[in-house]
């Protein structure tokens, strides 16, 4: 055989090293470590579709994704994802980058298998070929984006955004590559700091969705914009299809919404326990509320905006500025919301000295801090323009409430107040113990002690102190400054009885808020240390199965695989209805849930329970539980799965060289269809090779145009080489010995063959 | 002027025309013996044998054997076949000792309707093997698409033929398939793999 191969064999290989064609003529095709085919690849277009009563498939949605492993997870906006009003679906469409310049190809449905509504991100997971045959995940061998971390990406940074943009030239739906830098950072109730990422670039609201990438090639942000439709003459979205079967597109016909430019990422960094937790087949679930939900039939608002120079642990303002010099970096608006529902869009158009400014804007978000409250919205990144800043806000596109600060001059001296701690003085001390932002409902004599900082202070100001129970004022004290210029002052509240909820004080200097802070009395106190001292949560336990909504079976720290799935049990105390509270699951110190919710029950009660299933058995691994109100974790327990530490597999990264290329006829360079491209293994060489599937590392058949792709990657194999035969009927084969891989090889490594006829 | 010269007419001797004529006859005979090499070559097959579960045939040489699968426990494919990989193919089957032969089609029409496209049975006959086993001959047809979803290629409609005979409490199906222009033309691979199968 080995003497009919050489002796028929006239070589015509021609293998050419090049890089993939780019539909960016401005992108060079490598930066560093960037790679753009490879992101260009891994990016899909997501649609939302539905079947009308004619049974008709209509599109509703569209937007980008981002593969993020190599058995079809997907990256994209929850808004995307899920279905809505302005997004009806009951399917979900994925369309893969199969040739870089050309329109995606309609391959896959999938399902969001995790998302979380607020952050807007989703998860899902391809689930069958488009004829509704299920795909095999394990030989999916998909292209895919390695997450970065998000949180070294700086102020400056290049970065390479990626997605599907369709824009007033409706032949550019192809994955488009923009250039741009980061631009700021913005802070965000319930994130922190570091909630979005701006861009320089006004980015086609259509790759929302898709990925941004650094200049090594790893995903670290998410492009995020809401689509705001509007109404009447402002309406935002396209008519494509007659989605109603009159024969007439008109406006009778679903309307598929246009996000308008997007310069917000969201950082990877929240997206990695959604992928996590997808990846490991689980999902959250808590037991379903005892209470309806209240019906929310008055129209939300933003009100009591007002400014503050820096945000506590709690989410909390330092203080309430209405002027700040030049130079400065931090600055947050404060409003309170109420009637907000999760979900719904909001926004913040801010102009400085009356124009326009995105740096810090934010795009139509989506809502996701309940009800009622404080929120926030700030900038830490970099210093602040001096001029006068118009802060507005939007609800569902209508401009809601806004508010001025002028940013310029230098410091000034005026009396301020700051950081107004609350805590429990102790029998034997007049001292103040710091408890955070929570006081225990058992409280002696009902008191509620403060303490802040105040500076600059003239004796005989006048001040006053107002104290807030659920939105209701619970006191007020006006008096005269008597106190030494510059210091801390400790203040006290007295509620008979104090009950659970959520309090408010302000402080005034003249007739100017000077500082505010919220805090919450939940739970009474214990003899345990801090922050255990204040006892909200107690028994937190873990059981395997939940049955009837209740939490059954032996209680235990450790569990023997197999299990279905993981729940925790507690009992709890004066928790005052709509109290946020957060509860957060990480694996191995890797995170996978975190959800702050308002808590739905009684005040006290036992049996809550809160957990996750999984599809086919909890993957081993330490789950920890941690309970938090205020900021401050209350509660939390680990229970151990298994061996107890998540398979070494779980956050591998497929390594290794693509190889792909083109295979065409030697006469008239047509691609020819069929052609059997092998890959020996390193062990073995042409000469070795029995036709035994054993001695092969991975095959590939070119398609109707000659090109193929070798599914799986070539492994670095140091010191080995990989051979490759490629046979046609009515040509001559071609065989090689000594494909090496190295670190430098590029991936994917392009072999053009061009085969000479028999 | 110009004269021709008259032509000499030699006559070969004995050894000289011996010489040509053994050397037609060498060419003859090379050429014969090339088409014979190349036709043994082509047809040239080589054994395969799986003693665990008793099962033994002959298949051509240069086709890609793959064994141990959890659908089959022996396939090769002509990798050379252009654009569908000609196949032969042995599944084992558990069915308990009521089962029919009959039965068998069914459920491989029902289970490979889900996962193969656009499946269609199309005959059922008796079949009564060289060793003369009696058995069920099923033909059907598929769309064969691209599994790759980098590539893109127009379905490929292949045509299959299984033999199916009872073993035991075990199904026995051989199976051939090839594209539909190829599959009269390739028949002779699986008649003779089914002349060459001990089981």
């Amino acid at each position: 055989m080995r003497r009919i191969m050489r002796r028929g064999m006239v070589l015509v290989l021609i293998i050419i090293l090049v890089t993939p064609t780019l539909p960016i003529a401005a992108a060079p095709p490598y930066q560093e470590g960037f790679n753009v085919a490879k992101a260009l690849r891994a990016t899909v277009s997501v649609t939302q579709v539905f079947t009308n009563s004619r049974g008709q498939v209509v599109i509703s949605c569209v937007g980008s994704g981002t593969l993020v492993s190599v058995d079809g997870l997907i990256l994209t906006n929850a808004h995307i994802a899920l279905p809505s009003p302005n997004c009806r679906s009951d399917k979900l469409v994925i369309s893969l980058t199969v040739r870089t310049d050309e329109a995606p190809v309609a391959k896959y449905y999938a399902q969001t298998v995790g998302s979380n509504l607020g952050w807007d991100l989703a998860v899902l997971r391809v689930t069958s070929t488009l004829d509704g045959k299920p795909v095999d995940r394990a030989t999916l061998n998909l292209p895919f984006a390695e997450i970065g971390d998000s949180e070294a990406t700086q102020l400056d940074d290049t970065i390479n955004v990626v997605g599907y943009a369709i824009s007033g030239d409706k032949a550019s739906n192809i994955s488009q590559l923009i250039r741009a830098t980061v631009a700021g950072v913005t802070a965000e109730a319930l994130v922190g700091d570091r909630a979005w990422l701006k861009t320089s670039a006004a980015i086609p609201g259509s790759m929302s969705g898709g990925g941004a990438y650094n200049v090594d090639g790893k995903l670290i942000g998410i492009p995020t914009v809401e689509p705001t439709v509007g109404t009447g003459d402002t309406l935002n979205c396209r008519r494509v299809q007659d989605s109603n079967g009159d024969n007439r597109v008109d406006d009778k016909d679903i309307c598929i919404p246009i996000s308008g430019l997007i310069n917000a990422l969201r950082p990877s960094r929240l997206a990695r326990g959604l992928i996590l937790a997808a990846g490991l087949g689980i999902t959250p679930s808590i037991r379903p509320p005892t209470q309806p939900e209240p019906d929310l039939t008055d129209p939300p608002t933003f009100s009591r905006l007002f400014f503050s120079a820096g945000v506590n642990q709690a989410g909390m303002p330092s203080s309430v500025v209405t002027g700040v010099p030049s130079g400065t970096k931090r600055l947050y608006l404060f409003f309170d919301y109420d009637n907000m529902k999760n979900g719904t869009v909001y926004e913040l158009r801010t102009t400085l000295d009356g124009v326009p400014n995105v740096t810090f804007s934010l795009a139509p978000a989506t809502w996701s801090g309940g009800r009622r409250g404080l929120w926030y919205i700030g900038s830490t990144a970099q210093i602040w323009p001096n001029g006068t800043y118009d802060f507005s806000l939007y609800i569902e596109g209508v401009r809601t409430a806004n508010k001025q600060i002028t940013i310029g001059g230098p410091a000034r001296q005026d009396p301020i107040f700051t950081d107004v701690l609350f805590g429990v003085v102790p029998s034997d001390s007049d001292q103040l113990v710091n408890t955070g932002n929570l006081i225990p409902i058992d409280s002696p004599n009902g008191e509620i002690h403060a303490e802040f900082i105040y500076n600059n202070v003239p004796p005989n100001t006048s001040w006053r102190q107002v104290w807030y129970y659920e939105g209701l004022k619970l006191s007020e004290n006006t008096d005269t400054w008597k106190d030494p210029v510059n210091g801390k002052k400790p203040i006290l509240a007295q509620a008979n009885p104090l009950k659970p909820g959520r309090y408010r004080l302000e402080l005034y200097l003249g007739d100017q808020m000077a500082a505010t802070s919220d805090f919450i009395v939940a739970g009474k106190q214990s003899n345990l240390p801090l922050p255990e001292k204040n006892l909200i949560f107690k028994d937190l336990s873990f059981v395997s199965e939940v049955k009837n909504n209740a939490p059954v079976g032996a209680k235990a720290t450790a569990f023997t695989s197999p299990i279905q799935g993981l729940y925790a049990s507690f009992n709890w105390q004066a928790l005052g209805e709509g109290t946020p509270w957060t509860w957060r699951w990480t694996v191995d110190n890797n995170p996978l849930f975190e959800v702050t919710q308002s808590w739905n029950d009684a005040a006290d009660g036992a049996a809550e329970w809160l957990g996750f299933a999984s599809q086919s058995q909890v993957v081993d691994g330490s789950y920890k539980l941690e309970l938090l109100v205020s900021g401050v974790v209350m509660s939390s327990a680990i229970a151990k799965v298994g061996l107890g530490q998540l398979p070494p597999t779980t956050f591998g990264v497929a390594q290794g060289v693509q190889v792909q290329g083109r295979i065409t006829d030697a006469e008239n360079g047509r691609g020819i269809s069929g052609v059997t491209f092998i890959v020996i293994k390193v062990d073995f060489d042409t000469h070795d090779f029995v036709w035994d599937m054993s001695q092969v590392y991975d095959l590939s058949f070119s398609d109707a145009d000659g090109q193929y792709t070798v599914s799986k990657l070539l492994a670095l194999e140091k010191d080995k080489a990989y051979s490759i035969i490629v046979l046609a009927r009515g040509y001559l084969p071609v065989t090689t010995d000594g494909l090496q891989v190295t670190e430098k090889t590029k991936s994917p490594l392009i072999l053009n063959i061009a085969l000479s006829r028999d | 002027m110009i004269g021709f010269a008259e032509t000499e007419h030699i006559e070969l001797n004995f050894r000289q025309r011996w010489a040509s004529y053994l050397t037609i006859i060498v060419a003859v005979l090379a050429l014969a013996g090339g088409y014979a090499l190349r036709v043994n070559s082509l047809n040239a097959t080589q054994r395969f044998e799986n003693k665990q579960i008793g099962l033994a045939a002959r298949y051509p040489v240069n086709w890609l054997l793959e064994e141990g699968k959890t659908d089959f426990v022996f396939r090769v494919q002509d990798p050379a076949a252009v654009p569908f990989k000609t196949t032969l193919q042995m599944a084992l089957l558990p069915f308990g000792p009521d089962a029919l032969l009959a039965e068998i089609p069914n459920y491989l029409n029902i289970t490979r309707a889900t996962s193969l496209s656009t499946y269609i049975a199309l005959q059922i006959n008796s079949v009564t093997l060289p060793n003369g086993t009696q058995g069920l001959q099923m033909e059907y047809a598929y769309a064969a698409s691209e599994t790759n979803p980098a590539l893109q290629s127009v379905p490929i409609v292949v045509r299959g033929l299984d033999v199916i005979v009872l073993r035991n409490s075990q199904a026995l199906v051989i199976t051939y398939r090839a594209d539909v222009q190829s599959f009269d033309r390739n028949r002779h691979y699986f008649d003779s793999f089914l002349r060459s199968l001990e089981f």
